[in-house]
C-alpha cells in the first residue's frame, strides 16, 4: 500500500496491525540496525516500535507519514537504549570480558557485509552524522521531515549532512592513499 | 583523488538496502502477544487505579481525614489573619500585626507580632510559637511581650540603645530564644556571647517596624539570662556595641 495512503487509513483508525508490520517492518527494522549496530537488538527495537505505534494509534494526526512517525518511535527507543546501555556498560566495565572464541551469525553476517568500506566508515561515524546520512539516503527523507524527525532545525540538519558526506569521503580518499 | 558523490552514495545505498529483514511469523506472534498483554496491562492497570481510588476514599471517611488533610491545614499553610487570630484569642487584642513568621518544623510557625501602644506612645513586641495539626486545636506557647518605648531624639541619633528579651527554655518549642530591637543602622550583625566564650549567630530582620531591625537567636536548652553577652559589629566586623541580654 503507498504510504499517503496507509497515512489515512492509519488516521481514521482503519489499519489492522499485521499491515502495518509489513508495510514498514524493513524500513524501521534497518533504521534500527544501522543506528545500532547489532542485528539482534534491531529486531528487539523494531518489533517494540510497532507494538508502542498501535497502542498509541489513536495518537496519530497525520502531521507527518506514518513512516516518519515510526521512525520517531524507533529512534526514541534507540536512544532509550543507549541511555541505558551506557550506563550498564559503566556499572559493568570491570566484569566484561571478551569472548573471540565463538563467532555468533551476527558477526558472521557483519563479517560479509562490512568488506565494502563505505559500510565500515558509515558505521565509525559519530551517531548523529550517521543517522542523518541514513534518513536521507536509504529513507530518502526531506529535511524538512528530517528536521521534524530529530527535532532540531532545518540549517543544523543540513550542516550534518555536509559534515556527514566529508567525513566519509574523507575516509575514502584516506583508503585510496 | 576526488571521488565522485554520486557513486559512493549509490554504493552505500545498495549496501544498505541489502541488510534487510522481514517479520518471521515468529516475530508477529511475540508482537501480537505483547499488543494484547499490553491492552489488557491497561486494563488491569485502570482497575487497580479506580480500586486504589475507593480504598483511599474509603480511609478518608472512617479515619475522619486524619492524614489527608494534616499537611495542608497544619501552620505551614495557615494564613497571616489566621495566625493573628490564634494569638489575638490569647491576648485579647486583635489589633497585633505581624512584623516575621518563620516556620519551624512541620505544623509550627515562630511568630513575631507588634501591638501598637498609641496612648503610651510604645510598642509592645510579641513572640509566639503556635504549632497546630487537624487531631489538635492549635497550642501556642508564648514567649512574652517586650516593651520597646519611642526612642529618645538622642537614641534615634546615635542609634544606641539594646531592648533585648530572654525567652526561656519550652518543652516541645523552640525556645530557649533571644530576640530584640536594633536600631543602629551600622550594625550589621549581632552574635550572642555565653559565659565559656561559646558564640551564637542571630538573624538580622530589618526595618521590620519604621526604623526597627528585629534580630533573634534559638538558643541552647542550657542557656540563661543574665549570663550572655549581645555583641554587635559592623560590616567588617568590627565590634561596635556590647550589651548584656536582659
Amino acid at each position: 500500500m503507498h504510504d499517503t495512503d496507509l497515512t489515512y487509513t492509519v488516521q481514521v483508525g482503519r489499519i489492522h496491525f499485521d499491515d502495518l508490520v509489513k508495510t514498514y517492518w524493513n524500513d524501521i527494522w534497518n533504521y534500527a540496525f544501522f543506528l545500532t549496530k547489532k542485528h539482534d537488538l534491531a529486531e528487539d527495537i523494531a518489533q517494540d516500535t510497532f507494538v508502542s505505534a498501535f497502542k498509541s494509534i489513536d495518537r496519530f494526526r497525520g502531521q507527518s507519514s506514518v513512516k516518519t512517525w515510526l521512525l520517531r518511535i524507533c529512534r526514541n527507543r534507540v536512544i532509550n537504549h543507549r541511555k541505558s546501555a551506557f550506563f550498564r556498560k559503566v556499572i559493568m566495565v570491570p566484569f566484561i570480558r571478551r569472548s573471540e572464541t565463538f563467532a555468533s551469525a551476527e558477526a558472521e553476517f557483519l563479517d560479509v557485509f562490512m568488506r565494502d568500506k563505505v559500510i565500515t566508515h558509515l558505521f565509525e561515524l559519530p551517531f548523529k552524522y550517521r543517522e542523518v546520512l541514513l534518513l536521507e539516503i536509504r529513507n530518502e527523507l526531506s529535511i524538512e521531515e528530517m528536521s521534524t524527525l530529530l527535532d532540531v532545525p532545518a540549517g543544523t540538519v543540513k550542516s550534518r549532512l555536509h559534515r556527514a558526506r566529508r567525513l566519509i569521503q574523507q575516509k575514502l580518499e584516506e583508503d585510496d592513499v | 583523488m576526488t571521488r565522485d558523490r554520486k557513486d559512493w552514495e549509490l554504493r552505500l545505498k545498495s549496501a544498505m538496502d541489502k541488510v534487510s529483514s522481514d517479520p518471521t511469523p515468529i516475530q508477529m506472534d511475540r508482537m501480537r502477544s505483547r499488543l494484547a498483554a499490553r491492552q489488557g496491562a491497561s486494563k488491569d492497570r485502570i482497575a487497580m487505579v479506580a480500586g486504589a481510588v475507593i480504598v483511599a476514599l474509603f480511609v478518608l471517611v472512617i479515619s475522619g481525614r486524619q492524614w489527608f488533610i494534616q499537611d495542608t491545614t497544619g501552620a505551614r499553610a495557615m494564613s497571616d489573619q489566621q495566625l493573628l487570630d490564634i494569638v489575638g484569642a490569647q491576648t485579647q487584642d486583635p489589633a497585633g500585626e505581624i512584623i516575621y513568621r518563620q516556620q519551624w518544623g512541620e505544623n509550627g510557625v515562630v511568630l513575631f507580632t507588634r501591638f501598637m501602644r498609641s496612648e503610651s506612645k510604645e510598642m509592645d513586641w510579641k513572640v509566639d510559637y503556635i504549632k497546630t495539626s487537624v487531631t489538635d486545636a492549635s497550642s501556642v506557647v508564648s514567649g512574652g511581650i517586650m516593651t520597646i518605648p519611642l526612642p529618645t531624639k538622642g537614641e534615634v541619633e546615635q542609634g544606641v540603645r539594646m531592648i533585648s528579651k530572654f525567652v526561656p527554655y519550652h518543652e516541645e518549642s523552640p525556645f530557649p530564644m533571644a530576640y530584640g530591637d536594633l536600631m543602629n543602622p551600622h550594625v550589621a550583625q549581632i552574635r550572642l556571647i555565653d559565659q565559656n566564650g561559646n558564640s551564637t549567630a542571630t538573624n538580622i530582620v530589618k526595618n521590620v517596624s519604621g526604623g526597627h531591625s528585629l534580630w533573634f537567636a534559638y538558643l541552647h536548652q542550657s542557656s540563661e539570662a543574665g549570663i550572655l553577652t549581645i555583641e554587635c559589629l559592623d560590616r567588617e566586623g568590627q565590634l561596635i556595641e556590647t550589651y548584656s541580654l536582659e
